[in-house]
């Protein structure tokens, strides 16, 4: 099936986890989704003075994979990634392209530092699973914060944005 | 709203410059990039940018350097900088330079994301104040005619003033005034502006000619008139006929329009039926008349039908604070013919066009400025730009003796008032006795 979505575990990911963003993904985008075989996370992506992976090292070798019949890939890692002029990502996308990444390391942890009950935990993944594969779908970052394009830079403001598109970008979605 | 903004990142490091086109590229924005300070800076001359994000450490020039020369050259555009060698100092340094924000790298998300909106808002404003600039600009022009200067304030009162009466007009002014502007506005302004303007110059047409297009024929009124044919007295019928350079026409033309002006009627040439007219007359000459009365050469019963109301358009070079306005409009005119991105004048090519006499007026400063917008090669016109005017007039003094400069300046003003001594001795700031010893002593002489 051409227009199948892959949702790649990349390194050790929780069975669970994968399965929500896949349901999602299907839901949200009318296409079928995918988990894929479990793939590992080059090491040299990892920053040793960062100790995190760096996002753009992952997507390249996502890249060098071949996943049969998947038009466009989500891998999924545990660890913490990196843009190199940021802190942090939560998940990284090429903006109209085929490959995006989300990290689940900051989506287990409140602003507070408590934990999040496991839906929570599962809405925030689907979320930035959505929002990452948006932009492989062409949607550019929403001002709208009642949009799923909208940019959440704290899980706070993450925990805000809703499970859809604003109407603007719905009608600009191109599957 | 279009909330795409023209992005420029300046970093050596190459993953720096590539994530953060990476990031700005999902907000849909125009992002370019360049790997030094020197790049950056060729890029502004080919294309506006309202963003930059100038690393502060670089190779060559580093990123306060090109910082102030953007705000010495291009002061919109709002300076972001970033660093990994942060410091208070570097910090305070870049903020007193001029830059908008400073981020320390790496950066959280949600403070560049902050950095955007501060920035969207900045945007915000702007636009308001284009569109208020907008509106000071209508009110800085009437119709087509720009300017702010007080003689041309005067003007924008005068004009519904004489527009509302339906008395004849005659506009002075030297080449280039812009005499035909001011008629128009005129006519635009007036209860016949619904109906027809019709521009004639009558310098440009022999006298038969101007006849047969002002009064129009009969059928087989001359050899090749095989037709009858309406002239311009009456298509425009209920409009406004401006007679450019009334001056050149000719005594019997005059004797045959101060007919028409009296009588209301006139006759199609070798017609002897009479046809009702009905315009308003704008005239407008460069010469003095009066002086052609005393030559001769105009009527002086068709000057008092033609000269109801006077308007004198000032020269440009006595209006020169309006010139920046005028070298800015036509600058974003040809740029917009030209479809070149020509859009900042530097203040040294201002103040070289100030310098300048432009004894063509408006006229020639337009021709000046197309000139300058086709040959540029940067979106910046500089004074080199013009320096094709400089031969003309700008290096007369520089040689030359105090008396020398003297008699130069007295015939110029005799030549421009067309030898008329009371008006070049006011201009002058002396008496006509004293006026009349100079011509005499210095043996001055009228070019023609």
């Amino acid at each position: 099936m051409k227009h199948r979505i892959g949702v790649v575990p990349l390194g050790e990911v929780p069975a669970l986890v994968l399965k929500v963003i896949a349901a999602n993904i299907t839901a949200f985008y009318r296409c079928p989704a995918a988990v894929l075989p479990e793939q590992t996370v080059p090491a040299s992506a990892f920053d040793d003075r960062r100790l995190q992976y760096d996002a753009g090292i992952i997507i390249q070798a996502l890249g060098t994979w071949a996943f049969a019949d998947c038009s466009k890939v989500v891998g999924v890692m545990s660890r913490d990634i990196f843009i190199p002029i940021f802190n942090y990502a939560y998940g990284y996308a090429v903006q109209g392209g085929d490959l995006a990444m989300v990290s689940l390391f900051r989506l287990n942890r409140n602003a507070d530092g408590s934990m999040p009950p496991p839906s929570l935990f599962y809405e925030r993944a689907a979320k930035i699973a959505l929002h990452e594969l948006g932009h492989l779908f062409s949607l550019f970052h929403c001002d709208d914060p009642e949009c799923i394009m909208h940019f959440s830079g704290a899980i706070i403001d993450l925990d805000k944005i809703p499970f859809y598109l604003c109407p603007d970008c719905e009608r600009r979605l191109i599957p | 709203m279009d909330t795409k903004i023209r992005i420029m990142i300046v970093d050596d490091e190459m993953i720096v410059r590539q994530s953060l086109l990476t990031w700005f590229e999902k907000y849909g924005h125009e992002v370019e990039t360049a790997a030094s300070g020197l790049e950056a800076l060729e890029k502004l001359e080919q294309k506006p940018f309202q963003i930059m994000f100038v690393d502060i450490k670089m190779p060559g020039m580093d990123g306060l350097e090109l910082l102030e020369k953007v705000k010495q050259e291009y002061p919109e555009i709002l300076v972001v900088i970033i660093t990994a060698y942060g410091s208070i100092e570097s910090a305070v340094n870049a903020m007193r330079a001029g830059a908008s924000d400073y981020l320390l790298k790496p950066f959280k998300p949600d403070q560049l994301s902050l950095v955007m909106e501060r920035i969207t808002c900045h945007q915000k404003i702007t636009r308001e104040y284009q569109y208020l600039k907008g509106h000071l600009e209508q009110i800085t022009r009437f119709d087509n005619i720009i300017g702010q200067s007080a003689p041309m304030k005067k003007l924008y009162a005068v004009i519904p003033e004489v527009a509302r009466s339906d008395a004849s007009i005659l506009i002075t002014g030297e080449t280039g005034t812009g005499k035909e502007l001011v008629a128009r506005a005129i006519h635009a302004k007036s209860l016949r502006a619904e109906l027809p303007f019709i521009a004639i110059n009558c310098g440009a047409l022999p006298d038969t000619l101007m006849e047969s297009e002002l009064f129009g024929h009969k059928k087989g009124a001359f050899t090749g008139a095989a037709h009858a044919r309406k002239g311009f007295l009456e298509i425009v019928s209920g409009g406004t006929l401006f007679l450019d350079e009334i001056g050149d026409i000719s005594p019997k033309m005059q004797v045959d329009l101060l007919r028409v002006l009296e009588e209301k009627q006139m006759f199609r040439v070798g017609s002897e039926t009479p046809v009702a007219v009905d315009f308003r007359l704008v005239s407008a000459t460069r010469h003095h008349l009066e002086d052609r009365i005393q030559e001769g050469g105009f009527r002086e019963d068709f000057y008092y039908r033609v000269n109801v109301i006077k308007i004198r358009l000032p020269a440009l070079r006595e209006r020169k604070d309006d010139i920046g306005l005028l070298a800015e409009h036509f600058m974003e005119k040809y740029s917009h013919e030209t479809t070149k991105i020509v859009d900042r004048i530097r203040p040294d090519a201002v103040t070289l066009l100030t310098s300048y006499d432009w004894p063509g007026n408006v006229r020639e400063l337009e021709n000046a400025i197309e000139r300058a917008v086709v040959l540029s090669r940067s979106r910046t016109l500089t004074a080199e730009d013009f320096s094709f005017l400089q031969p003309a007039r700008a290096a007369a003094p520089g040689s030359k003796t105090l008396k020398a400069v003297q008699k130069d300046h007295i015939l110029r003003v005799l030549d421009e008032q067309d030898w008329q001594i009371t008006r070049s001795a006011q201009i002058l700031g002396i008496n006509r006795a004293t006026l009349y010893k100079i011509i005499k002593r210095d043996q001055l002489k009228k070019d023609r």
